[in-house]
């Protein structure tokens, strides 16, 4: 029973489901068992996978646990039980099918049918809104239009009042209609929004170029500064350049006067575009709900959709962490990776050695490089399967994630204390790595789905669920490198045991995902499927193992 | 490039109208580069020593700051050992109504009145807020030692 038992939790079953299941077909097998739970449980779409649009990912929400507030159970998550039982029905793959259709209609309703049908455990996720590059300058200027339409407000005061309210339009709107005035004055809207261009200024000379300003080139605000148009024009591309926008003052020293949006507009309208964009970047500079991504050429931005969320993701893949603005890390604090980076930092001469491509099969010593993110090897020549972490024989290998200390060495301190660092800093970085290489895979996914114009091609809906297998895998990935900063400042004990034992489980399923998504277009869609499945249902096991504190009551339901 | 006007009428004015304790000229076959020597203020450490110092007007000038530095060994807590100023007109408060005389003239306050809360070099500016006595005492000596004229 508990051989069986084990199976089936291996395979993402729920332990009590399986239990009851095994117990009601008498431990006949797995399979009898299986086939119990399919009929008990005949309602599709559990915990159905959404299709996630560009624009927005819609998913459940999970927090990171190390909320400031400590406040971890009122954060946003709207799962029910992440273990969801295998529905009923599970198509093989389409692309084997030799299914035909007679309409459109009854085509799209079975693909509606397939993508509900997936079984996909809903990982770790999050709900925000990605503002394409392309769009965040139209986004920006919606919000102001907004405003001036409500307030008459310029579209430079109303850029000033948003600013100063963060961008939040609604609180903005709701202090304007109490005191206009005062809302005004504090975000500091200029009382008279005047200007004078292109006129001839007699007597007096540029205060820029001392050219004089008699010929219908003198322009100044409402400080009266005069300058020509030319330094104008020179100052303002310059300010702009230097991602100035709503704050740029008037040329002369110490004048605070703000060079309105009509001013650019009216007297250089060669830039007034540029003006707009760089505006469009305080959009997202000076609001707290906003952050870049840290993609290098990626340029969206990410918007959290309320104040408790701290995690968003990009639809380049990348997540990132609303509190510290890194690389999304859970399980792992915003402190422990400060901590651990400055180490890395610190350390990075002694650690460089391990970040290598190559290393030689521990069988017939034959280098082999390493050009995928799984790291369950096989040598090209001798065949012979090792884990590219330890080196050790794939088969029969496990505990690989977990540093056992040598209890009767001679070596010092400082020794034994570097080479537990570079265990984890080594796991750290392989993980990394693999990432990288998944990240491709991701890419290539998203690419073969762009290719396809026809959305009927069977073959879209396989390449559709190979990107959210890669999906599954990053986060998994992403999840494992910072198991390792996690596991690096939990002190040794029951829990780090519980730990380890999840973090043991996760890498080994992630391996195995790893390794068939490597395997490219040629896929048996429903092992991909289960393995999908199974991955994340690891990965929420470590999750919420953390989550619950590493007690055996928060994590009773696994075992 | 061609000097403009406005570089022009104030090397003009500059030689002209000399600000009291301030020199500065360009030289004759670079426009744009001037050597400047500003006297020691009255009342200050670094009176009775003349230090000198080069001014250069990039192309962006009026637009960017003029590059100015000391050549000058000074013990000041806003000037570096490369007798580079901290003076926030020659960095983000600069504006291209201003000119080589307000910034010569600002550069002669700052030796008026150090800001050790602002410093560039920083052991002389804990010198300055630990010991003062002591750490004019020094600045007294190196005006002596390296600004002196005889
Ligand atoms: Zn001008
Ligand atoms: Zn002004
Ligand atoms: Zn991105
Ligand atoms: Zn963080
Ligand atoms: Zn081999
Ligand atoms: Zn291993």
């Amino acid at each position: 029973m508990d051989t069986l038992l084990a199976q089936m939790v291996d395979m993402g079953f729920d332990a009590e489901v399986s239990r009851f299941a095994l117990e009601q077909t008498h431990c006949a097998g797995v399979q009898p068992a299986i086939e119990f739970i399919y009929a008990m449980n005949d309602k599709p779409n559990a915990a159905g996978f959404k299709p996630s649009t560009p624009q927005r990912q819609t998913t459940t929400t999970i927090d990171n646990n190390n909320n400031n507030n400590n406040n971890t159970s009122s954060l946003g998550r709207q799962g029910t039980s992440s273990l969801s039982q295998p529905t009923k029905k599970i198509r093989t793959s389409i692309r084997d099918s030799n299914e035909s259709f007679d309409s459109d209609e009854e085509y799209y309703q079975d693909v509606d049918d397939y993508e509900f049908d997936s079984p996909i455990v809903e990982v770790a996720n999050v709900t925000n809104t990605v503002i394409q590059a392309s769009e965040i300058a139209k986004t920006a200027l919606k919000e102001i239009e907004k405003i001036t339409n409500i307030t008459d407000a310029t579209p430079c005061a109303a850029t000033l009042m948003l600013l100063k309210y963060q961008w939040n339009s609604n609180k903005l709107l709701e202090q304007y209609y109490e005191d206009p005035d005062r809302v005004m004055k504090q975000a500091g809207v200029p009382e008279k929004e005047e200007f004078t261009a292109f006129a001839s200024v007699k007597g007096e000379d540029c205060i820029v170029c001392m050219d004089d300003l008699s010929r219908k080139n003198g322009c100044f605000l409402s400080c009266n500064h005069a300058a020509c148009v030319q330094c104008w024009t020179t100052y303002v591309e310059g300010k702009i350049s230097e991602g100035e926008s709503i704050s740029m003052t008037c040329l002369a020293y110490k004048c605070g006067t703000i060079v309105s949006d009509s001013f650019i507009k009216k007297v250089i309208p060669q830039y007034y575009n540029k003006y707009l964009e760089r505006l469009a970047l305080t959009f997202v500079d000076k609001n707290p709900n906003m952050r870049w991504c840290p993609t290098a050429g990626c340029g969206n931005a990410l918007k959290a959709d309320s104040q408790s969320e701290s995690i968003a993701q990009c639809t380049c893949g990348f997540r990132i962490c609303f509190k510290c603005n890194q690389e999304s890390h859970i399980p792992a604090s915003c402190d422990q990776v400060k901590q651990w980076k400055k180490k890395c930092e610190d350390d990075s001469e002694t650690a460089n050695w391990i970040s290598s491509h190559t290393q030689d099969c521990p069988k017939c010593h034959s280098a082999i490089e390493k050009n995928g993110g799984c790291n369950h090897m096989s040598c090209k020549k001798c065949t012979h399967e090792f884990c590219w972490i330890c080196m050790g024989n794939w088969k029969g290998h496990s505990n690989c994630n977990a540093y056992k200390k040598e209890e009767n060495s001679n070596k010092s301190e400082t020794k034994k204390a570097l080479e537990r660092y570079l265990f984890y800093f080594h796991r750290y970085n392989t993980h990394e790595q693999s990432k990288k290489f998944e990240t491709k895979l991701r890419k290539g996914a998203l690419d073969t789905i762009m290719a396809f114009q026809n959305k009927k091609d069977k073959r879209w809906i396989d390449v559709k669920f190979i990107e959210t297998s890669t999906e599954v895998l990053i986060q998994c990935r992403r999840t494992l490198k910072y198991t390792y900063v996690f596991g690096f400042y939990l002190q040794d004990g029951a829990e780090k045991n519980l730990f380890e034992y999840l973090q043991n489980d996760l890498e080994r399923t992630t391996e195995n995902l790893s390794g068939m998504l490597e395997k490219g277009e040629d896929q048996n869609v429903q092992q991909l499927k289960e393995m999908t499945n199974l991955a994340s249902t690891k990965l929420n096991h470590l999750i919420e193992g953390v989550e619950e504190g590493l007690t055996a009551h928060g994590t009773k339901k696994k075992f | 490039m061609m000097l403009s006007k406005r570089i022009v009428k104030e090397t003009q004015r500059l030689m002209s109208e000399p600000v009291p304790g301030i020199s500065a000229s360009p030289l004759n076959d670079n426009l744009r580069y001037f050597n400047v020597a500003i006297s020691g203020p009255v009342e200050s450490p670094f009176e009775g020593g003349v230090f000198h110092l080069e001014l250069f007007l990039t192309d962006d000038y009026p637009m960017a700051a003029p590059k100015v530095r000391f050549l000058t060994k000074i013990y000041h807590p806003n000037i570096d050992k490369l007798g580079r100023i901290c003076l926030d007109i020659l960095k983000d408060k600069w504006s291209p109504a201003l000119q080589i005389r307000t910034v010569l003239l600002s550069i002669q306050a700052l030796l008026s009145a150090p800001n050790p809360d602002d410093p560039l070099a920083n052991d002389v500016a804990e010198h300055w807020k630990s010991n003062e006595k002591d750490a004019i005492a020094t600045a007294r000596d190196w005006t002596k030692r390296y600004a002196n004229t005889q």
